[in-house]
């Protein structure tokens, strides 16, 4: 489904990854951890194309198209989400207009008919029951006054209205309570299925509790350092980072 | 030599004099001197002027403006009354003749200050001219002394007028350059609960309006008003709004300014008595080589009084957009709540922005907060649009719309809400 080959990208001229190779199939969970400032976040923006970034080098693959050449939009369209550690909140705009906008995108480019009005409310009201997201927040603007956690499981919300072949959470769990971690992890796992993907870039091990993974990459200096399976991620809970990274410098 | 343009009105003015005042009682036409005088006194205002920085109103009126004295209409208007509890339909600042007075069976009547002279003589002299400045400002006394008609809205103590009451300013003189002094009274007794509408519309010719708005809101009564310009390319509205709030009165207001090639709106609000609320939600959106400069006072001159403007702007083009605002709030004044916010956004590159709000207080136990904010449409926004497929033409599309809709949603009057929504739509899709 998605093929990194070597990926390159920087900032304002700062090389942040240097060198990336990932590949993720369907049905697959990734989790991508790592210290502070390894990357992992910016391979997340890259992958969605934010125009903050240079691609210096390589090449990204995803359902058999080159994913660096597609509009931001045109990603989102194919069936990549992003969901962003920090939403952002857009003043006035409803979130049933914002989502009946998306949705029908995501349709046009599927080849499907646009969904009708009662249709779409419905799509609305099933989804919102994932992540446990009452009605009347549908009615507000986008993130607007939401909590934190509110706006993440708004994230996952979006997620599951857009039913996306890859899911790359960006530090979903950061700012949630345990509460809202188990809400937020059970709505990803709800959504997994054979034919979607999910890479999940976290901090912690908690979150992996729930969202069990398939593989864990440790990102550092903007490369894959190390891929293990899910006893890795228990290991660095207790080890930290220190011992993975002696042993490639 | 050569006439100073305030010495031409002055002459318009005395020419003019027995046809202006046909109809009136002495008791208005003896006062006309009074603002005749005045405006000679203030003489018109020009950049100079602190107030007029951003709106040199003296080389706007060096124009040839013709004045008529009588009725002109030289296209048919249409008549929009549909959901209106009741209408009235006002071309050129003459109000038409059937609409000269309509009195509803609820009490509430609707006509021409002349026929409000003659069936309730009493309450149209206690509160004409009760609450314009016409001493301090050159315009109002201006449109005093001229003042040939006036809309007069009269709802009586108790009334509660669930459709909204209408009011249509039509300007329209082919391709004539007319000068016009429309002119709206407002009375809404004790414990009255009603919602008023206002269109200023241009159908043709250019139009150099300079309209006087007063509007008196009584105990425990309720207010909404929502007013709307759509000015043609030339056309100039000075809009001069006064209001005077009773004990525990709610006064609410929803501006919206287009089209024109200059606008200017200078609204002064005052709270007579304790425990009241006024509300002033307003939005323009330029574009081309508009000016819309803004300007609002509000009076806090008694205690426990509460007051929230909230002004929004897009600029585009090389357009200009400016909010001066001004809190008074008066030593006996406390518990003075008040916010004011003005908040812009510059599209074009040569568009500019002024805002200025201003505070000035002599009570030492209130709460006020202003604020200004001049910007541009967020890039991390389009970008978490886009993120979700929408193209990035349609997510600062949505931005902007997102962005208006704070103040179109105050608009209670649904008819001039949508009209209004399509409007704006319509200047943004441009951008």
């Amino acid at each position: 489904m998605l093929e990194i080959k070597n990926l390159h990208a920087s900032v304002s001229g700062k090389k942040i990854l240097k060198g990336i190779n990932l590949s993720v199939n369907a049905g697959e969970i990734h989790a991508i951890m790592g210290p502070n400032g390894a990357g992992k976040s910016t391979l997340a923006s890259v992958l969605a194309g934010n125009p903050k970034f240079d691609i210096t080098e390589g090449e990204v693959i995803f359902e058999g198209k080159n994913l660096l050449e597609a509009s931001v939009e045109d990603r989102a369209r194919a069936g990549l989400f992003l969901g962003f550690q920090y939403p952002v909140e857009i003043p006035g705009v409803s979130m049933a207009n914002f989502m009946k906008l998306a949705v029908a995108e995501r349709r046009k480019y599927q080849g499907l008919e646009p969904l009708t009005s009662s249709e779409f409310l419905k799509l609305m009201r099933d989804k919102s029951k994932v992540v446990e997201l009452g009605g009347k927040l549908m009615g507000r603007a986008v993130n607007e006054g939401f909590s934190g956690g509110e706006k993440k499981r708004n994230e996952i919300f979006q997620m599951a209205m857009l039913d996306p072949k890859l899911a790359i959470l960006d530090e979903t769990d950061s700012g949630l309570d345990i509460d809202a971690l188990r809400v937020v992890a059970t709505g990803v796992t709800k959504l997994h299925r054979d034919d979607n993907a999910t890479i999940v870039i976290t901090h912690y091990q908690r979150l992996l509790d729930y969202i069990v993974p398939d593989f864990v990459h440790v990102l550092y200096n903007g490369q894959i350092i190390y891929t293990g399976t899910k006893e890795l991620a228990l290991k660095l809970e207790a080890e930290g980072y220190d011992w993975l990274i002696n042993k490639t410098e | 030599m050569i006439k100073s343009t305030e010495d031409r009105l002055l002459e318009l003015y005395f020419a003019n004099l027995d046809i202006i005042g046909e109809g009136f009682p002495v008791g208005i036409n003896s006062k006309r001197r009074d603002y005749i005088e005045s405006f000679n006194l203030l003489g018109l205002p020009s950049r100079k002027n602190e107030g007029y920085r951003r709106t040199p109103v003296k080389c706007l009126f060096e124009k040839e403006w013709e004045n008529y004295f009588i009725p002109i209409q030289t296209s048919n208007t249409t008549h929009n009354t549909e959901s209106c509890s009741s209408s009235i339909k006002v071309t050129n600042g003459f109000i038409e003749d059937e609409y000269k007075w309509l009195l509803m069976d609820n009490g509430v009547a609707i006509g021409s200050i002349k026929s409000a002279l003659e069936h309730m003589p009493d309450v149209v002299l206690e509160h004409l001219n009760s609450m314009a400045k016409s001493d301090t400002e050159p315009l109002t006394a201006l449109n005093s002394a001229f003042m040939q008609d006036c809309v007069f809205v009269f709802i009586p103590r108790e009334a509660n007028v669930e459709q909204p009451i209408c009011v249509e300013y039509n300007y329209s003189a082919k391709d004539q350059q007319v000068m016009s002094f429309a002119r709206m009274l407002v009375v809404a007794e004790d414990g009255a609960d009603a919602k008023i509408s206002i269109t200023h519309k241009n159908i043709d010719g250019s139009f150099m309006v300079n309209f006087v708005k007063e509007v008196y809101v009584g105990e425990h009564t309720t207010i909404e008003i929502t007013e709307f310009s759509d000015m043609g390319e030339n056309s100039i509205l000075l809009n001069n709004s006064y209001s005077a709030q009773m004990k525990q009165s709610k006064l609410s207001g929803v501006n919206i300014w287009l089209g024109g090639s200059v606008t200017r709106f200078n609204g002064v609000g005052s709270f007579n008595s304790t425990d009241s609320e006024n509300r002033f939600y307003g939005l323009y959106v330029s574009e081309k080589e508009q000016s819309f400069d803004i300007n609002t006072y509000m009076n806090h001159t008694v205690s426990d009084c509460r007051s929230f403007q909230q002004v929004k702007g897009i600029a585009g083009g090389d357009s200009i957009g400016a909010f001066t605002g001004r809190v008074y709030v008066a030593t006996d004044a406390q518990r003075s709540d008040a916010v004011q916010q003005s908040k812009n956004l510059l599209m074009g590159d040569d568009a500019r922005v002024y805002a200025e709000p201003q505070l000035e207080i002599y009570a030492d136990d209130v709460k006020c907060s202003h604020g200004a904010t001049v910007g541009q449409v967020s890039d991390d926004s389009i970008y978490y649009m886009r993120q979700r497929g929408l193209s990035e033409a349609n997510a600062r599309k949505l931005l902007m719309h997102g962005y208006i809709n704070d103040i179109i949603m105050h608009c209670s009057i649904e008819h001039l809400c949508d009209e209004i929504i399509s409007s704006v739509d319509s200047i943004v899709d441009r951008f």
